[in-house]
């Protein structure tokens, strides 16, 4: 990461970092109250939407920190999306097809497409390589 | 495309830090740029010509291509 990539870190590290915080509690509290609360449908579906609000926020300063980042690093950022986001689909594809083939029945499409995230820093990394 | 970026840069004894500053991009925009591994945009490309005080084509080579 270099000097204008930390700058901007800097400036929204705090925020994104808050996010996640808050995106994790929401992610935490919402399943410990639907797994150990006796909850009405209606409050149900309500408590397991809150950590959405997580999500939007962290999707937001996201798109903030890309905004200010320049058009070389931006390029790199798609190019590191580029590669992470059909990787976690493949990813999904291979999940699906083992379980078709009896294994990995405890794998989810859900527990799959947070591994993009995973994937996107070596993604970044190789898409950083290139430029070198 | 080529560049004379790194020797411009070079006559200025500017370090790449000190360019990007000027510039207002990241280092590593620099050293992509000076490397030609990465073609700047049309106004990244006019800003490193009024900072160096040269027209455009006197800062890249298009090449073939061009």
């Amino acid at each position: 990461m270099d000097d204008s990539s930390i700058s901007v870190t800097r400036r929204y590290g705090g925020y994104v970092l808050a996010g996640a915080v808050l995106l994790m509690g929401a992610l935490f509290g919402a399943n410990w109250l639907l797994d150990t609360r006796d909850l009405s449908p209606n409050l149900r579906i309500a408590v397991a939407l809150v950590p959405v609000l997580g999500f939007a926020i962290l999707i937001g300063l996201e798109v903030q920190i890309v905004r200010h980042l320049d058009e070389f690093q931006q390029r790199v950022q798609l190019e590191a999306l580029a590669m992470a986001f059909p990787a976690a689909a493949l990813l999904g594809y291979v999940v699906e097809s083992l379980q078709k083939a009896g294994v990995a029945q405890e794998w989810t499409v859900g527990r799959v497409w947070p591994l993009m995230f995973l994937l996107y820093v070596p993604a970044y990394f190789l898409a950083r390589w290139r430029y070198r | 495309m080529k560049s004379r970026l790194r020797v411009l840069r070079a006559e200025r004894e500017w370090s790449q830090a000190e360019l990007a500053e000027r510039l207002g991009v990241s280092r590593q925009s620099v050293n992509a740029i000076e490397t030609g591994r990465y073609d700047p945009s049309l106004p990244l490309a006019f800003r490193l010509a009024r900072l160096f005080d040269l027209p455009i084509e006197a800062i890249f080579d298009p090449g073939e291509s061009g």
